[in-house]
């Protein structure tokens, strides 16, 4: 027997409710900017207003639903509304070297972002001063406070990649950025994509490539992902 | 009662989509592996940020089709060949209508008189000469203005110059099917439907042709984001590095992607801003440019109005004119 159900209806319906689930859950955050959550809740809104309108005065309109032609359409829905929303992992950053940094980041003088303690400075600005700049010194006496997740970019069996995302408009043009970290023997304690917390100082290190500046930690935490998981 | 009826059965199904989904998010944990995880949320998040552009268009779409007569504009446009066909490839911002909303629209100025040659323009203009196709494709390319000019200045070029070369044939008609020529004989202005002043009656139509045109569009935007979450998560960065950096082969690849994955012009910028650090600034525009125009979706529609020898001529023309743009772009920024 074909399953007949209204397509259109239950689609749309579906789609509207699962944009509005993300907004309310906070949720949205882990797939676009947050500057345009307003307005993709707004027209969340607005689709599950018009669906209700023309279900209560049209009645809805017979149509197949399980056909080839909207498989698509249900993975993307059950992926949705069924399976728990996450962020990108290590495999994405991978996919995309840890280059992006100038390509997603205005440009910041150091004087601007040390008007402020060097605690407060963010993992995306740490990372654009070191791109910047490799001179030991410039971060002698500067502590470090940065979260960030795993990621092995084979710089030998002590350094990882502190990492983040950086979203320009959604998650399809995440860049990741990174700062490494010096985490002796961190294979034995910790896997790829653990959440950390560290502490530390930048230091002169030599590493599987070359010697680099990498932030070596006092305290190291692991922590739970943050709801906003990306660095913006 | 008939209505009460209904308004229950919405906000019961309502509740039990809200309620199965949270309850299955809470129980299910995915153990699948990074990859799979991550073609999910990118996929998703294509979806997800299109989503907005989609509903606004096809509102939008819906309310011109339920309010507005289009040959209320005729009388408004030039007399002049040139100059009336350039006001014509800019009709997009009177009528936001996706590139499948247009086929429609075009039918009907074509019955208003229009030349074939002009609805042509119309319909290879108007996707990307809109508010919501050029608003979302700055959303997607902000940080690039030379890929949304581009997009612009290439579209209005190629519809204008398509039309001109069009107009030059005798006679017209012969690029239109048969039938189609034949209902276009016979309808007269007289015939234009106008809105209903019954503003429940109005409410209902805009409601009904927002759902049938929202549908036909996501259905493509799940097809795209499928196609462009696969290719992200699965396809080797070194295969798409050495693709997208050569100049020929990223145009070529990313006029067929345009063709095969037909996304509507008012959300593909989501999609083309997932190549946009693999592949040539020239490709991505190509893409944006051609997409829109032609694609399998685009040549479904038009059969019912053009024939297929038409169709394959404007195809030549726009792809070899799309694929000329993206090399102006690669090697004039």
């Amino acid at each position: 027997m074909r399953f007949k159900a209204p397509a259109s209806f239950i689609v749309l319906l579906c789609s509207a409710i699962y944009v509005i689930q993300l907004g309310v859950n906070n949720k949205l955050d882990l797939y676009i900017h947050p500057r345009y959550i307003v307005f993709t809740l707004f027209f969340g809104l607005v689709c599950f207003g018009l669906v209700g309108v023309n279900f209560v005065l049209n009645g809805a309109v017979n149509a197949k639903i399980l056909s080839k032609q909207n498989l698509p359409l249900l993975i993307i829905l059950f992926g949705g509304l069924l399976l728990p929303a996450q962020s990108l992992s290590s495999a994405t950053v991978t996919q995309r070297s840890i280059d992006g940094i100038t390509a997603t980041t205005n440009p910041t003088t150091s004087s601007e972002l040390f008007s402020q303690s060097s605690r407060a400075l963010s993992i995306q600005d740490w990372s654009r001063l070191l791109a910047a700049n490799q001179n030991p010194d410039f971060y002698a006496n500067k502590n470090v406070e940065i979260s960030g997740f795993i990621y092995d970019a084979n710089q030998g069996p002590n350094i990882v990649q502190l990492s983040r995302f950086v979203v320009t408009c959604c998650a399809v043009d995440a860049q990741p950025i990174g700062i490494p970290v010096l985490l002796e023997g961190w294979n034995n304690a910790y896997q790829e994509d653990q959440w950390l917390q560290v502490e530390g100082v930048f230091e002169r290190q030599e590493t599987a490539n070359g010697e680099l500046i990498v932030l070596v930690p006092d305290n190291v935490k692991e922590i739970e992902e943050p709801d906003n998981p990306y660095a913006n | 009662m008939k209505y009460q009826k209904r308004l229950l059965t919405f906000l019961l199904a309502s509740a039990l989509i809200f309620g199965v989904s949270t309850l299955s998010k809470s129980l299910l944990t995915i153990n699948t592996s990074d990859r799979i995880q991550d073609f999910i949320t990118l996929s998703l998040s294509i979806f997800v940020e299109a989503f907005p552009f989609l509903v606004l268009g096809s509102l939008l779409a819906a309310a011109v089709n339920t309010f507005v007569n289009p040959a209320a504009f005729e009388r408004l446009l030039p007399k002049k060949r040139l100059p009336k066909r350039f006001v014509i490839s800019l009709l997009g911002f009177l009528f936001p209508v996706c590139e499948c909303g247009n086929v429609p629209l075009s039918r009907a100025f074509m019955k208003q008189g229009f030349k074939p040659s002009d609805a042509i323009t119309f319909l290879l203009a108007a996707p990307v000469i809109n508010p919501v196709t050029i608003w979302s494709t700055w959303a997607a390319f902000s940080y690039d203005s030379s890929i949304v000019i581009s997009r612009i200045a290439a579209t209005l070029v190629i519809a204008n110059f398509i039309g001109f070369v069009l107009s030059k044939i005798k006679n017209e008609r012969q690029l239109l099917t048969d039938e189609f020529a034949a209902v276009c004989d016979v309808t007269t202005s007289s015939q234009a439907r106008r809105p209903s002043k019954n503003n429940l009656y109005n409410i209902g139509e805009l409601s009904e042709k927002f759902t049938k045109e929202a549908f036909t569009m996501i259905k493509m935007l799940a097809f795209g984001a499928i196609i462009a979450g696969v290719i992200q998560s699965f396809v080797p960065r070194d295969i798409l590095t050495q693709i997208g950096s050569n100049v020929v082969l990223s145009i070529v690849v990313m006029m067929l992607l345009a063709f095969v994955v037909s996304i509507c012009a008012n959300v593909d910028a989501f999609f083309a801003l997932s190549f946009a650090n693999t592949f040539t600034a020239g490709s991505i525009v190509s893409f944006l440019v051609f997409g829109p125009m032609i694609d399998i979706k685009m040549l479904a529609l038009l059969k019912t109005t053009f024939k297929t020898r038409a169709l394959l001529y404007i195809s030549l023309l726009a792809g070899m004119l799309s694929f000329l743009s993206g090399l102006v772009v690669t090697y004039a920024f």
